[in-house]
């Protein structure tokens, strides 16, 4: 008798879902609660519901909850990016940055600061962000032509990304103030320390209009483990996925990286990690691995917290050092898999 | 259901793969089209299965040209299996022969009808003791096994299959020709590509025999597989015979 597992999946993939979900919001609160001063959450809560202004009100209100959302809602686009663009390159070694919105999102940014706009207006940084993103997906889709293949929009976005790096660098290069030229460079590590709810605001409907275009092209993922052709066969419309995929990515990663600076490995890392539990189903590792990317980098921000150094840890160092060993174990591991 | 082609011409960098191929594909019936490496087979089952686009003629689905239904119903009425397909993670066996019924699909979930569709087509490829294993671990002709599964658990009308038994033991080969033979005979149009002349003359109702992009013979398999048209398109010589009633061929000489 054949035994189908269908039902059993399903039950893991959910009951994977709500372990995530339960430790998100445990080192949700735990963010609320960790950092150099120490905060009594009763108080602080009280106050805010009173409408008083007191320092642990100030410090939960203003430094640690938007510093918490970025971290859940950061991660979470990094990871579902990084799923989805392994699903549809087919690729484990796939990350968001590979389509240049990373570097793009970076040089909006840069442009902001080097104009001297985030001077006079504090959220022309993020905007600058994401309007690097889309400007660079409008390119890429331009350069890839109608019926762009995976392979055309893939070189596309690598050429997109190292113009971008070269402007970034030349912003560096030019700077006629070495501060800015500073304050460019720490942004560009990747760092939550200067979040607000503003911020948390101004990304929050890109960012859900990504995930959406995401995960609602999930299903034809799967199909796509067998090839493009095959796929095709299927009934996938090859055209319109990659662009809804390649948008999902721009608009969630792209207002990721205006806020936040670039926080590497992310999407690497977690989408790969975790494809074991899904039983290797590109579908079911979206969601699983925009919870794993929020868990990891509210870890990540807290650790940078605690980390006793003279300046701030950027949290983009830190996941580099983390995800570079991580990154050079895959790539071992493929070429054992190439060679066998 | 009944899939035609009128005056198909497929050019690729101006080179012409098909030339004016007029053909029927008939219900209920096996039909393989054969030819020489280079004739054209495949680029013609690519055709039939909208993967390669004719710049001259029309492809019909009882009656009424491809291009005027929609890319569901199409999946739905004509499943495709390539030239050694392929699956890119490590997914279960189930799984991937579930993927055959992503025409039906609105959401990620399968319901008793797709259920039952993939218990099928597992059964039916001798590979219901493998549907836990993941993909990657099983062999060549297990694989491959899956994969016709996976293109059967599609129930379509149409089944093409680019070489579909290439690399299965001769047991395995019987068995799928024969299922493949069974499956025609419940009114689904089965068109496969085959190189083995044997396995054709023994299972195929009709062959359409092609060389160079253009149709030489078309017809039952004694009709086409004639020793004239194996010298002129196949360059060889040929033996044949009869057992158990059956037509038998077996390539010998090349000329």
């Amino acid at each position: 008798m054949m035994s189908f597992t269908y039902l059993l999946e399903t039950k893991r993939e959910k009951r994977l879902v709500l372990f995530f979900l339960t430790v998100t919001i445990l080192l949700f609160f735990a963010s609320l609660l960790i950092g150099d001063t120490p905060l009594n959450i009763a108080p602080a809560l009280q106050a805010i519901f009173q409408g008083h202004h007191t320092i642990d009100q100030l410090i939960l209100q203003h430094i640690r909850l938007p510093r918490s959302l970025l971290a859940i809602i950061i991660g979470a686009s990094l990871g579902i990016a990084g799923a989805a663009l392994q699903g549809l390159l087919r690729n484990p070694l796939a990350e968001p940055g590979l389509i240049g919105v990373s570097a793009s999102a970076a040089l909006g940014a840069v442009i902001v600061f080097y104009s001297g706009l985030s001077l006079i207006f504090p959220l022309a940084l993020p905007l600058g962000g994401i309007t690097g993103a889309l400007l660079s997906v409008t390119m890429l889709f331009l350069l890839a032509g109608r019926n762009s293949s995976v392979l055309t929009l893939i070189l596309a976005g690598v050429a997109i990304s190292s113009l971008a790096g070269a402007l970034t660098a030349l912003a560096l290069n030019l700077s006629p103030n070495p501060y800015a030229s500073l304050e460019i460079f720490y942004w560009l590590m990747g760092s939550l320390s200067n979040a607000s709810l503003n911020h948390v605001w101004l990304i929050l409907v890109p960012t859900l209009l990504g995930w959406w275009l995401l995960i609602r092209s999930r299903a034809a993922l799967d199909v796509l483990s067998l090839g493009e052709e095959t796929a095709s066969t299927l009934g996938v419309n090859l055209s319109l996925l990659n662009k809804q995929l390649i948008l999902g990515v721009a608009l969630s990663v792209g207002a990721a990286v205006s806020v936040s600076g670039g926080i590497a490995f992310i999407g690497l890392i977690i989408p790969h990690l975790l494809r074991p539990f899904v039983a290797h189903r590109p579908s079911s590792l979206l969601i699983v691995s925009g919870l794993g990317g929020a868990a990891l980098l509210l870890i990540a921000d807290m650790t940078v917290r605690l980390v006793p150094t003279q300046q701030e840890l950027k949290i983009g160092v830190l996941t580099a050092l983390i995800g570079a060993p991580f990154f050079l174990r895959l790539i071992l591991s493929s070429r054992r898999e190439w060679l066998s | 259901m009944t899939l035609r082609t009128s005056k198909l011409i497929v050019k690729v960098n101006n080179s012409t793969l098909l030339n004016n191929i007029s053909v029927n594909f008939s219900a209920g019936k096996l039909t393989g089209i054969i030819g020489p490496n280079g004739a054209g087979k495949s680029t013609l089952l690519r055709t039939l299965a909208g993967l390669q686009t004719q710049q001259h003629g029309n492809i019909f689905l009882d009656d009424k040209p491809t291009h005027e239904i929609s890319k569901k119903t199409l999946a739905q009425t004509i499943s495709y299996l390539p030239q050694s397909p392929e699956c890119h993670w490590a997914l279960t066996v189930e799984r991937v022969v579930s993927l055959g019924r992503f025409p039906y699909q609105t959401g990620r979930h399968l319901n008793q009808k797709d259920i039952n569709a993939i218990k099928e087509a597992c059964y039916a490829t001798d590979i219901q003791h493998l549907v836990e294993r993941p993909i990657h671990q099983l062999s060549g002709g297990e694989k491959a096994r899956v994969m016709l599964a996976r293109a059967l658990a599609t129930q379509a009308d149409i089944l093409l299959a680019d070489e579909p038994i290439v690399s299965l033991d001769p047991r395995h080969q019987l068995e799928i020709m024969a299922l493949l033979q069974t499956i025609a005979r419940t009114g689904k149009t089965i068109v496969l590509v085959l190189h083995e002349l044997h396995f054709v003359m023994r299972y195929c109702d009709e062959l359409i025999l092609l060389d160079k992009g253009l149709k030489i013979d078309e017809g039952d398999p004694p009709s086409v597989l004639t020793p004239q048209n194996l010298r002129s398109v196949y360059g060889i010589d040929s033996i044949s015979g009869q057992h158990q009633n059956k037509n038998w061929l077996l390539p010998w000489n090349p000329l």
